[in-house]
């Protein structure tokens, strides 16, 4: 490698807008890139690039579309910028403009990817105005539990004030859901059973059949129920997530989360449109007592700070019931926990019949360990 | 042929040219299959994808919907392979189906504990329970898997493809168990301390084919590379179809036929969104055999019909079925 001193790093600009934007992407994705550079399959054209870029960098569909809106950005950005600069009479397309400008290349550069000179027309390394990506989810959530001043709010640093209250991030959530997956033994007996044959050999002073055991399985049943609408509007961000992080790390099938509006009663829904109901029974006839696990989501009337004993009572009823058809059941409260006092999610807290966490990253790492 | 791989081993590249495709309907001398040709180059970059993967030794996942190809693409390179490379024998190819209850090391080796432990038994009356139980190499108790033997392949200079099949079925924890195979190119056998490295220079030709079920975790991204199937568009389509079926169809009829599918197509689309499940290139293909089946007559008089024929074959769910009708109305000439 050469000293990187005054060598414009190729297409390091883009890479860190795509860092930005919330890619993945380290060290080694880029030297993955000089090597790949090396490997002459792909020229230096600008659509040949993108080809290479995404399939180094981009590994999932919906990377692939945000990938093309920055990149299609970052070359129209430039070449409107090298327009400015170089009054050649070009009145083109982008990219067209792109490859009749490109200096005449020779095999020896077109091979070496140390030549930053040529890399660097599409992308030089000087910084340009920073592209709006779309904001991250997360921040929506953010704004939604505590309106502070100005901060970085793409990311969950800790803050100086130790109880700032931030609501659990992605990743939280999809280590969360890893450790509830248990593993159970289940199935064919295929496994020889090391200890057992011994034992069995020890106490039979021979050997007559070998013990198998099955192989182990994650295992889990996990039920979700997710309040929706009316004060629970500014979480439909954070619910979207548990429910889409649940379904990735293949915790929860499509037909065991429902959902409900203030709190969950005889009938649920299938959907968070409310288009399709289904009665409780149907639910709890799915499910099997000895795993199913289940995780509500709801404010239990802490965002409007009110206290309704009917709801109450409507609610305790409803946990007793669950409680019987299933293993364990924990309340997860977006609202933090200071504000649960004197209202409905106080109560239902208290009352001991399941355990209520506030939704910051403590709080569902507490709720997974009960649930476990 | 050991030579020739050795004057090869760097110049491996696969072109997706049609010429090195089977003709369709070619019959594999030994695994009696019936062989088509796969047109790589229907999804753009993907020839490139390809020849990267080699070269970086990289495994190459391949996303899209079920029913797009990313299952016959490694048979496609293996067949070029054996085509250019190796005077038209049979390049090393090996896949690996993944089920829900398979684990990363299945797919190495498999471990006859059971057996041993009677050979253990009776060495002292068997001479030939003995003489397995002795071998150092535990060679009668160990099955090689799909990537094991891409392993062993690669001590004898071959650089086997490999094709890793719906690795979304298996539990989570599969492609983490499979990282440092990948990335490193060797294995430890845990039974007898064995260790298994591909040569370096004939590492095997890794493709990995998922629909994207769950989400596979960073760490195993990363030592991907990754390319993504994209629905073809109606030129592609009568590509495609023309490969498989011959050119008896006349461009009118094909042309209607692939609208009507189009058609089908979009409405689920509309439906259920980009996401949602839709009609597939394998079911455009087996709808277009069941039609081909039909004397020439009979088949322009069904398509002219508002009614798809063979409907079976594309609608596969009673919901499909209630698009279609609910749509019959509207149904008639829809060119893009």
């Amino acid at each position: 490698m050469k000293t990187t001193t005054e060598v414009n790093l190729p297409f390091y600009e883009l890479f860190s807008q795509l860092r930005r934007a919330g890619f993945p992407l380290g060290i080694c994705d880029y030297t993955l890139l000089m090597e790949a550079l090396d490997t002459d399959v792909y020229s230096l054209e600008p659509e040949s690039v993108k080809q290479l870029l995404k399939t180094l960098w981009v590994k999932s569909r919906s990377q692939k579309q945000q990938f093309e809106a920055i990149f299609d950005r970052a070359v129209s950005t430039h070449t409107q910028k090298f327009d400015a600069d170089d009054d050649s009479s070009q009145t083109k397309s982008d990219t067209s403009n792109l490859v009749t400008e490109s200096p005449p290349r020779t095999p020896e550069q077109d091979s070496i990817p140390g030549k930053p000179k040529e890399k660097s027309f599409f992308f030089p390394a000087t910084s340009q105005s920073p592209v709006t990506t779309s904001v991250p989810e997360n921040c929506e959530v953010v704004k939604a539990i505590k309106t502070y001043h100005q901060q970085d709010l793409t990311s969950f640093k800790p803050t100086v004030k130790p109880n700032d209250y931030l609501p659990v991030t992605e990743p939280q959530i999809v280590q969360g859901w890893y450790n509830l997956k248990r593993s159970i033994r289940m199935g064919t007996r295929l496994e020889l059973d090391v200890d057992a044959t011994i034992e069995q050999t020890k106490r039979q002073g021979k050997l007559v059949l070998p013990v198998m055991s099955p192989r182990r399985l994650k295992y889990n049943s996990l039920l979700l129920l997710i309040d929706q609408r009316g004060s629970m509007q500014p979480f439909h961000v954070l619910s979207r997530q548990l429910v889409a992080t649940a379904q990735q790390t293949g915790c929860l099938t499509s037909e065991s989360c429902y959902y409900f509006h203030n709190y969950p009663h005889d009938e649920l829904y299938c959907d968070p449109q409310f288009n399709t109901e289904i009665p409780l029974e149907q639910v709890l006839m799915g499910l099997s007592s000895q795993h199913t696990v289940v995780l509500i989501f709801s404010d239990a009337g802490a965002a409007r700070r009110d206290y309704t004993p009917r709801r109450i009572g409507e609610t305790k009823s409803f946990l007793e019931r669950l409680k019987r058809e299933v293993k364990t059941i924990v309340w997860l409260n977006p609202i933090p926990e200071s504000a649960w006092r004197d209202t409905t999610a106080g109560a239902i807290a208290k009352s001991k019949i399941i355990q209520m966490f506030p939704a910051n990253s403590k709080g569902f790492q507490r709720a997974i360990e009960v649930l476990q | 042929m050991a030579k020739t791989l050795e004057q090869n081993k760097s110049q491996l590249q696969f072109t997706g040219d049609i010429k090195y495709q089977p003709k369709a309907g070619e019959i594999d001398p030994k695994t009696r299959e019936t062989l088509y040709p796969y047109l790589a180059d229907v999804s753009e970059g993907l020839v490139e994808a390809v020849n990267l993967a080699i070269n970086l030794k990289r495994p190459l996942l391949l996303e899209g919907e079920p029913g797009c190809g990313k299952t016959q693409l490694a048979k496609a390179v293996a067949y070029e392979f054996s085509q250019r490379y190796n005077d038209k024998v049979k390049w090393p190819y090996a896949d690996w189906c993944v089920k829900s209850t398979e684990q990363a090391r299945d797919g190495l080796y498999m471990y006859d504990a059971v057996r041993r432990l009677y050979d253990a038994q009776l060495a002292a009356t068997d001479g030939e329970a003995k003489e397995r139980f002795n071998d150092s190499k535990h060679t009668d108790y160990i099955k090689w898997g799909a990537l094991g033997n891409a392993f062993k392949d690669s001590q004898n200079s071959q650089r086997t493809i490999v094709l890793i099949d719906e690795i979304d079925k298996a539990d989570i924890d599969f492609p983490n168990d499979l990282l440092l195979e990948l990335e490193e190119k060797r294995f430890v056998v845990r039974e007898t301390r064995e260790e298994v490295r591909a040569k370096e220079g004939f590492e095997p030709i890794i493709f990995i084919a998922s629909n994207a079920q769950i989400k596979l975790p960073d760490a195993f991204l990363r030592r991907c590379l990754y390319h993504y199937v994209e629905f073809p568009n109606k030129e592609n389509l009568r590509r495609i179809v023309q490969a498989r079926i011959g050119k008896e169809w006349s461009p009118k009829l094909t042309d209607k036929a692939l609208d009507k599918f189009l058609n089908v197509r979009n409405l689920m689309e509309e439906e259920r969104g980009e996401f949602g499940k839709k009609i597939s290139i394998s079911e455009l293909l087996d709808w277009f055999i069941a039609l081909d089946l039909l004397p020439k007559s009979k088949r322009e008089e069904l398509l002219g019909q508002k009614k798809i024929p063979y409907a079976s074959t594309l609608l596969k769910s009673r919901e499909d079925l209630q698009l279609i009708a609910g749509d019959s109305g509207g149904e008639d000439e829809d060119d893009d």
